[in-house]
Formats: C-alpha cells, sequence, structure tokens
C-alpha cells in the first residue's frame, strides 16, 4: 500500500495523534518510533546536487498474554519529490504463541540466514531495488513455526499475493516499453519451509525449499513460430516478435550454517535456483567476523551472486569500533572480483544524547561501465556525501 | 601463700612459653586460605536463579553520560550456567537482547530481526558499550571466581568501613582477559568490596567497587557497582532496581525462539 498524495499529510497526523491518544487512554498499547533526517548531496556528477528526505517509522504493538498485534507505519518525503508525503503500511500482522508453535499472519518481513547484508537463503521478501542491501520490502504471509524442544525447528510460510521488487514493472527496457507483464494471481501462492538446528555441538545450521516466483520480470516472445522441422524460429526482421513479460517460476534449495572457532566466528550461507527452460544457478557466500582487544571488530564476506545472466563474486571487508565510549567508525567495503566496481563507504556515528545518533559519511561507488545498467549491486548506487540525524523514542 | 605464688609463676610462664610456641601456628589453623575465601565470595555471590532490573549508566572521560536500562534472567542447571540480557532503555537499543547458554552466544537486534550467534571474543568486549565485559558479567553475576582463577590470601586490611582480605587471583587460562585480579573481600558479609584488574602488562586497567550493601531474601546484595576504566578514564555505574533470587525460571526463556520473540 503505497499512497502518494497531498492529503497523506493530514492522514499521517491523525493516524499519528489518534496512536499517541490510544496510548494515553489505554495504558496498554505500545508505541515506538523513529525520525530519520538525511541530507546527502551527489558527488559524481558535474556539479554538486543537494538532497534530502525525512521519515517516521512508528511501531504500534499490543500483546496480551499469547496474542499480540503488531503495525509498522512508515512516513518519508523527500526534497526532490517537492516534500510529498509517502505512507506505507510497512508490516500489519497477528502473532498467537503457543507452547510449542508459533504463528504470524499478516504483512511481515522474514529474514533467514547467517551472513550480513547479503543472504542467498532469504528469498521469501523481495529485494528493494533501491537499496539491494537495505531491509527487503514486507509481503502478505502466513507463517507458523514448530519447536522440538531448545534445538529443533521447523518453519513453513505461505504468501498469497505475490510482490514485485520494484513497485512500476514497465518498462523492462525502453525498447519494450508497453510490453503486457503477467503477475501470478492469488491462486499462484509462493511457499517455503525450513527446519533448523541449533546449537548442536557449536554449530546452528539449516536446509530450506522456497517455491515461487522471480521478482523481477523476464521477457520471452509470445506465440513462438515453430519452424517446419518443428523447432522455434524468428520472424522476418520486418515482423519483429510479440514479447510478453513474466515472472519466472523458481525452486529453490538452500542451507546454511554459522559457528564459533576460539574467536573467531564463522557462517556460510548457499541456495541453489532451479528456473523454467531447465536454467538453474547457485549464490552463495562464506564470512567470518574477529573481534580485537581494543575493541575493532573485523567482518569479511566473499560471496557469489547471480544477476540476469551473470554472475558476479564479491569481496565485503567491513572495520567498526567504538570511541570515546559512545560514539563509533566504520568502513565498508564492497569489491566486484569481475569488472573491478567497487562501493567505498566510510562513517561516523556520533551520540549526541540517548537514544540520537549523527551519522555522516561518505560513498564512494566506483561504476566502470555506466552503459550497462544493472551489472552488480553497485548500479543503483550512487557516490555521494551524506549526513544522517536519527531520533528514536 | 609463698609457694602459691610460685606455682601461679610457673603456671603462666609454662602458658607464655606454649603459646609462644605454638600460637602462630594455632592463629594459622582459623586463618582461611585464598582458595577458602574465594569459595565463600562465590557461595555469597551465587544463586540458582535471580532476575534483577538494572540502571546503567555509562560516562566517558569528557564526562558525557548515558543511561540504560536492562533486565536480566541467570539460571545454573545441569546443563549450564544461562543468562538473558535485555536492554528496556533508551528506545535506540531497546529490544536489544543476548543469549548466554554453557560456551554460545547469541545476539538478537530488532533492526535485523533475526538472531545471530556470536563468536568467543565477543565474551571478552564490551557489554553494550559499557567498562563491564561479557565475561565480567558472568563472574560477577552467577559463574564465580574460583573456577577460573587460582586465589592466594596476601593479607588483612580495610575497604569502605570494612575489614577486608585481600586476595590475588591469577588466571588459570593462558589466554585470560586479564593478567591478575586483586580482591578485597568483605570479611562479614564475603562479597567483593573492591576488584582490581591487571592487565596481560601488569598495568592496572580496571577498578570496580560495590556500593549500599544491604540484606535481601537472607542474603547480602551489593546495591551498586561501580566499574572504571583506568586506562581510559570511562566509568560505568549498575545499580540494582529491582532483585529476586531462587525464582522459578522455566528453562525456556533460555533459548533463541524466546530471545527472538521478546516476550
Amino acid at each position: 500500500m503505497r499512497l502518494k498524495k497531498t492529503h497523506n499529510w493530514i492522514l499521517f497526523i491523525c493516524i499519528t495523534v489518534l496512536s499517541i491518544s490510544t496510548q494515553v487512554a489505554a495504558q496498554s498499547p505500545q508505541i515506538k518510533g523513529k525520525l530519520e533526517m538525511a541530507l546527502w548531496g551527489e558527488t559524481d556528477r558535474e556539479s554538486f546536487t543537494l538532497d534530502g528526505d525525512g521519515a517516521l517509522h512508528l511501531n504500534i504493538s499490543h500483546y496480551q498474554d499469547v496474542v499480540g498485534l503488531n503495525v509498522d507505519l512508515k512516513a518519508d518525503t523527500q526534497m526532490a519529490d517537492g516534500w510529498g508525503l509517502d505512507l506505507e503500511l510497512e508490516g500489519a500482522y497477528v502473532d498467537y504463541f503457543a507452547r510449542d508453535f508459533d504463528l504470524r499472519l499478516g504483512k511481515q518481513r522474514i529474514s533467514w540466514g547467517p551472513a550480513v547484508g547479503f543472504n542467498p537463503t532469504d528469498v521469501v521478501n523481495p529485494i528493494n531495488v533501491t537499496d539491494p542491501m537495505g531491509d527487503k520490502l514486507s509481503n502478505w504471509a502466513l507463517k507458523g513455526q514448530y519447536y522440538w524442544g531448545p534445538t529443533l525447528e521447523m518453519t513453513a510460510v505461505y504468501v498469497p499475493f505475490f510482490r514485485s521488487s520494484i513497485d512500476v514493472i514497465e518498462p523492462i527496457s525502453p525498447q519494450y516499453s508497453g510490453t503486457p507483464i503477467k503477475v501470478p494471481t492469488p491462486g499462484q501462492g509462493e511457499w517455503a519451509v525450513k527446519l533448523s538446528a541449533e546449537a548442536v555441538k557449536g554449530f546452528d545450521m539449516s536446509v530450506m525449499y522456497f517455491s515461487g516466483w522471480q521478482r523481477t520480470p523476464s521477457l520471452k516472445v509470445k506465440d513462438m513460430m515453430l519452424g517446419a522441422s518443428g523447432t522455434p524460429s524468428m520472424p522476418p526482421s520486418n515482423n519483429p516478435p510479440i514479447m510478453e513479460g513474466y515472472f519466472r517460476p523458481v525452486q529453490i534449495v538452500g542451507g546454511d550454517f554459522a559457528t564459533a572457532i576460539g574467536d573467531l566466528g564463522l557462517w556460510a550461507e548457499a541456495a541453489h535456483s532451479m528456473l523454467d527452460s531447465d536454467d538453474a544457478f547457485t549464490d552463495w557466500v562464506v564470512g567470518g567476523d574477529y573481534g580485537f582487544a581494543n575493541g575493532l571488530k573485523l567482518v569479511g564476506q566473499y560471496f557469489r551472486q547471480n544477476q540476469a545472466t551473470t554472475k558476479q563474486d564479491y569481496i565485503m571487508v567491513a572495520l567498526e569500533q567504538p570511541f570515546a565510549m559512545i560514539h563509533s567508525w566504520q568502513i565498508g567495503v564492497v569489491y566486484d572480483l569481475e569488472n573491478g566496481d567497487y562501493l567505498f563507504n566510510p562513517e561516523i556515528a556520533l551520540s549526541p544524547a540517548d537514544g540520537a545518533e549523527l551519522a555522516f559519511g561518505w560513498k564512494n561507488v566506483g561504476y566502470t561501465d555506466k552503459d550497462v545498467p544493472v551489472r552488480n549491486l553497485m548500479a543503483q548506487m550512487e557516490s555521494e556525501l551524506y549526513l544522517r540525524l536519527t531520533m528514536s523514542f | 601463700m609463698q609457694m602459691k605464688w610460685k606455682i601461679s609463676i610457673l603456671f603462666l610462664a609454662a602458658a607464655i612459653g606454649l603459646s609462644a610456641f605454638y600460637g602462630p601456628q594455632a592463629a594459622a589453623a582459623f586463618e582461611p586460605d585464598g582458595d577458602t575465601v574465594i569459595t565463600k565470595v562465590d557461595a555469597a555471590m551465587h544463586s540458582d536463579s535471580k532476575i534483577m532490573s538494572e540502571e546503567m549508566v555509562i560516562t566517558n572521560a569528557a564526562g558525557h553520560q548515558r543511561t540504560r536500562t536492562i533486565q536480566a534472567w541467570n539460571k545454573v542447571s545441569a546443563a549450564g550456567d544461562h543468562m538473558l540480557v535485555r536492554f528496556l532503555n533508551p528506545a535506540d537499543v531497546a529490544g536489544t537482547a543476548f543469549l548466554m547458554s554453557g560456551d554460545d552466544m547469541w545476539l538478537y537486534l530488532p533492526a535485523l530481526g533475526k538472531v545471530r550467534r556470536i563468536a568467543g571474543h565477543a565474551r571478552k568486549g564490551n557489554f553494550m558499550g559499557s567498562d563491564l565485559s561479557y565475561e565480567d558479567m558472568e563472574s560477577l553475576g552467577s559463574s564465580g571466581f574460583a573456577s577460573d582463577y587460582d586465589a592466594r590470601l596476601l593479607g588483612h586490611g580495610e575497604e569502605a568501613d570494612e575489614v577486608v582480605y585481600l586476595l590475588e587471583l591469577t588466571p588459570r587460562a593462558q589466554d585470560a582477559s586479564y593478567g591478575k585480579l586483586n580482591m578485597w573481600v568483605s570479611q562479614q558479609t564475603f562479597l567483593p568490596r573492591r576488584l582490581e584488574y591487571y592487565d596481560g602488562d601488569g598495568k592496572l586497567l580496571k577498578v570496580l567497587t560495590t556500593h549500599n550493601i544491604r540484606a535481601n531474601q537472607g542474603r547480602w546484595v551489593a546495591g551498586q557497582m561501580k566499574m572504571e576504566n583506568i586506562q581510559t578514564g570511562t566509568k560505568t555505574a549498575l545499580t540494582v532496581t529491582d532483585v529476586e533470587f531462587d525464582v522459578d525460571i522455566d528453562d525456556s526463556i533460555f533459548t533463541t525462539r524466546h530471545l527472538e520473540r521478546g516476550r
């Protein structure tokens, strides 16, 4: 649900006032929130362009014994859009906790996999293509978890309504603008199961299976002409084929583990995707972390991601250390081993008060061939200097 | 009469002679050794289970303060020591929780929405940005010191208006976090009143002091602990706002399911 009208401001103010007054009156629903304000300037353009946005996240929850209700609302506004207000229902679900099982019904995010930032087995929610390493998009689902004692758990998920990675799914490319795209209907739901074991001789591990659809559309020739031998043949060039966009069905099997060997944390995660037309590929990641006595934490990962028709291997390194007890600095690097594209992101996060953070940093993106629009993770990123204030309440 | 005096003087001389000969050994027989004292310290701090609410104020070298409130569940069972800590305030860390069960540790960060296993180095790292490490919390909470340190009694003294034993604790493990500890133990309550942590080079690293000692449910409890890092100039004050001992805590509390569920 994504609305974008001026009266969203009025609706938003009403929801906020209603939420707060409900809490004051009943003292039972819990309201938490986060206000984010950011300013950034893109640095790889001819002139320095300044942009900014603001977002308010509201979480309203009410739990009583074994039943609970949780609603996540997000309101955001951006300078480049003339400060229009977008409202989004990021989550709305009901929880039921039984002795041996939990149920969650509603719009939700389901996070799977022990890796950092890139999780091949985390397939239930679509990636947000505008922020591929950020939060995934929530979708409507029924999730059930059954527990056999403290170490063994089975999760089953059913997603009745398909959600794409992109809200507007056309044009696929400029030359095919207007091409119709077939979207899976509610009857063609997605489902997944996962079996997890924890603390088995120091290992956490799981295996998973998913049956659903790819989240970005592909093109195929509609009503392919057949040649004399029965094999497909392309029509004459003066009569171009009729194209059709569709979401390819996919089955994914995967697994992961995490363990600690002394002071070293280790994890690995892999998922094998099987598509129509006998296409198949495997995404995987291996990584580890280590903490030094001076508080410095080092995280390293090597991962392979298949993108459209290509596969990319990346190295990711992150360093983080607190300073002056309440502040911290961090440096993140992602490097595409095939093309030499990179993201270099140093950041300093200051704590001006309890519940507040002021971060400033630099995203330096090296994307060597702008003519290839979606070659890798860095394709959607811009180099920028940024300043971000977050206040939690 | 004169004879009586002579006998009395003889008895007195004999008594003085005997006490001079046996006195030190007799006194030593009543002087506890280091291991006995540290065992009593562990017993004084130990409970099979407890639920504790605490306020943590951290102060950096520039004097800036941040306040956090936490709730902690501890339980010692045949399967090992279990500890669950949940942050209640401020809002940016609220919901963050960590679980220690035997040698396994997990962290739940609400922003990620999932539980992550954390490696052994975290045990030596700072407990949520404070001057206490997870290991410090564990030893002061439920696991105690006797299992990891050899104790030697250095003498007696006075600390915080109490008569105390002074112990030197030497770690048994080669890769221990500290080179040694000096501990001032109350002879009345057997609670540590001052604890000095030395680094591997023998330099004083941190000093812990306990305050507001009070009786609670038939045991002595430190109402406040203050840890000061001498090398960085930072401080952490941990004040107990509520505590219940020997509570029947269900084992299901110490699972990643509960860690993630948060209630």
